[in-house]
């Protein structure tokens, strides 16, 4: 491993930033109202100056009302997932690990879905119900996670094969509870099947969800980020780790719960997208080498860029419909799960 | 059954049971009507089915009377709004909506199209028609909805022009002219101002002094009165 300097991280977080900024101005752009680049950009310099008053015309709010929002959820949701599973991956210290093929997602489908169910018996306060489904997400989440590591544990240690195989099982379960209660539960808010089991980020959400959002996840990733030397070090096993000095009960537990709340954060808004937190981290990975020092914040730019940029493609290869963003992330994703799965093999 | 959820298999499985079956796939209101007429054949009761399409085909053609002239108002029929799910332009649903003077704004082959809102926000539609079985428990979701950025810039929604119509308009049968009566009134209004009271006003001015001005105004809310529970019984049946 290359010693890290400030500087070659900076470089490389500089190149994202950039390539995420063109792919925002790509999907603000495109779709199923034509905006030009010269009105895209007047408009933004007077929102960056203040002057949103002036932004009147039926096309601006569009973009501002709808377009942006669903970028930032974009953002946060591929950023959310990708560092979830560059977490599991470097936890599970298995290279497949990815939320949905675990099956987490769709335990945090499920969490958010009772949590949807029982609010309007709680009756608790406008606020508080909010924080219901996400809540509801991250229990989803941490309990399948829990469940999926204790499957794939044989004679103490995690078998790869054994751990992927119950995550893939479990997965189907938990699917097949959430079909089985949008079958027969009638209470209208609960969303649609297909936006829990697919995954899809055209709900319009009140500002108050993007700020939660935003905080959690720098919450989040900034506790998985201090345990980033740690994770380099599990990532030699994890009896090696404890002998070099790492405190490996309280790394896990710290990277389990944050990387289960990123998951919940992400699956509560916007379903199951998959294989984000698989394809990021690996070309990363390749594009950056494995230390989780540049390898998290890399993989949560990734993340983004790559969500974005599908939900783009979701949005305008049939417009004026919509298509599900997990279906283009899945599209791109299980191939090159199995491509990974046989280098593996071979 | 009908064709398009179920499969040829079922019916060939049904037979060898012994179980006779009825298959059917209408897309329009008319063929709503055949299909019911044709079902009460395959039961055994061609007058009910007669008189039940007779009915159908009454009320639709009052309707057609009162709102044909009118201009169709633009609207979106949500299924779902998370995600927002409308209706394809070859379905029953989006005939009934044009019988009942409205018009999807949706110009989808797909039955069950996945619409962007942005589309929506471009075509603006004149209102939201969305369809539930128990009407109570709507208006709180709709709250919710106009409190969000994303559907604020839609005029119906800044100007509350929602209509919440029966679900007999989801299904394939004669309860389905019930739900495009429902949905007519609360589109035009204005053609269902009560014509007996109109014309009352001009019988009595025809005939300001005439002897029977009691008893013809007394035969006319009479009438009127029976309208008024024929719709009731419609709207409880629909229900």
């Amino acid at each position: 491993m290359r010693p890290l300097t400030l500087r070659r991280l900076f470089l490389q977080c500089f190149i994202l930033v950039v390539i995420l900024f063109v792919v925002v101005v790509i999907a603000l752009k495109f779709g199923a109202v034509p905006v030009s680049l010269y009105a895209l950009g007047r408009d933004l310099l007077r929102v960056l100056f203040g002057q949103t008053s002036q932004i009147s015309s039926d096309y601006g709010l569009i973009v501002w009302n709808i377009r942006l929002p669903r970028i930032l959820l974009g953002t946060i949701v591929g950023a959310s997932l990708s560092v979830a599973g560059t977490s599991f991956q470097a936890l599970l210290r298995n290279p497949l690990a990815d939320p949905y093929v675990l099956g987490v997602s769709s335990g945090a489908a499920l969490g958010a879905i009772l949590a949807l169910i029982t609010e309007p018996y709680l009756s608790l306060s406008p606020a508080l119900s909010a924080l219901l489904t996400p809540l509801g997400a991250f229990l989803g989440a941490a309990a399948t996670i829990a469940a999926v590591y204790a499957l794939g544990r044989r004679e103490g240690q995690i078998d790869s094969t054994t751990l992927l195989l119950g995550g893939v099982i479990t997965a189907s379960f938990l699917s097949a509870i959430i079909t089985f209660l949008m079958s027969t539960i009638t209470s209208g808010n609960t969303r649609g099947m297909a936006f829990w089991l697919m995954g899809n980020l055209s709900t319009s959400f009140q500002k108050s969800v993007y700020w939660f959002l935003g905080i959690g996840f720098i919450v989040a990733t900034g506790a998985i980020y201090t345990t980033a030397t740690d994770l380099n070090l599990l990532l030699a096993g994890e009896k090696e780790a404890m002998h070099l000095g790492v405190d490996v009960p309280r790394v896990r537990l710290v990277v389990y719960i944050a990387a289960s709340f990123l998951t919940g954060l992400a699956v509560s808004v916007s379903g199951a997208v998959g294989y984000v937190g698989l394809i990021v981290p690996h070309v990363m990975r390749l594009l950056f080498g494995s230390d989780h020092r540049t390898l998290l914040p890399t993989a949560a730019l990734g993340g983004a860029i790559a969500v974005v940029f599908a939900d783009t493609l979701a949005r305008t290869l049939v417009a004026p419909n919509d298509l599900s963003v997990g279906a283009v992330t899945a599209v791109v994703g299980a191939p090159l799960f199995i491509y990974l799965l046989r280098r593996r093999l071979a | 059954m009908t064709k398009s959820l179920n499969r040829l298999e079922t019916v060939h499985s049904l037979d060898t049971l012994g179980i006779s079956s009825y298959a059917t796939d209408p897309h329009t209101v008319d063929e709503i009507i055949s299909s019911s007429k044709k079902l009460a054949d395959v039961l055994g009761a061609p007058e009910a089915g007669d008189l039940i399409a007779a009915d159908m085909q009454r009320r639709l053609a009052d309707l057609q009377h009162r709102i044909g002239a009118l201009p169709p108002k633009r609207v979106l029929f949500a299924v779902w709004t998370e995600p927002l799910i409308s209706i394809g332009k070859d379905t029953f649903i989006a005939d009934a909506m044009r019988r009942a003077g409205a018009v999807s704004i949706v110009d989808s082959s797909l039955n069950w199209p996945h619409v962007n809102l942005e589309e929506v926000a471009r075509l603006q539609p004149d209102f939201l028609v969305f369809a539930t079985s128990h009407s109570e428990s709507v208006p709180p979701q709709l709250d919710a909805l106009a409190r969000l950025p994303g559907w604020q810039i839609l005029d119906a929604v800044r100007n509350r022009r929602y209509v919440v119509m029966s679900d007999a308009v989801n299904r394939p049968a004669p309860r389905i002219v019930s739900a495009i009566e429902d949905l007519a009134r609360q589109l035009h209004p204005e053609a269902f101002v009560e014509k007996p009271a109109g014309s009352k006003e001009i019988l009595e001015k025809e005939h300001p002094t005439s002897p029977h001005g009691f008893s013809s105004r007394g035969f006319l809310v009479a009438d009127s009165s029976q309208i008024d529970t024929m719709s009731r019984g419609a709207y409880l049946c629909a229900h």
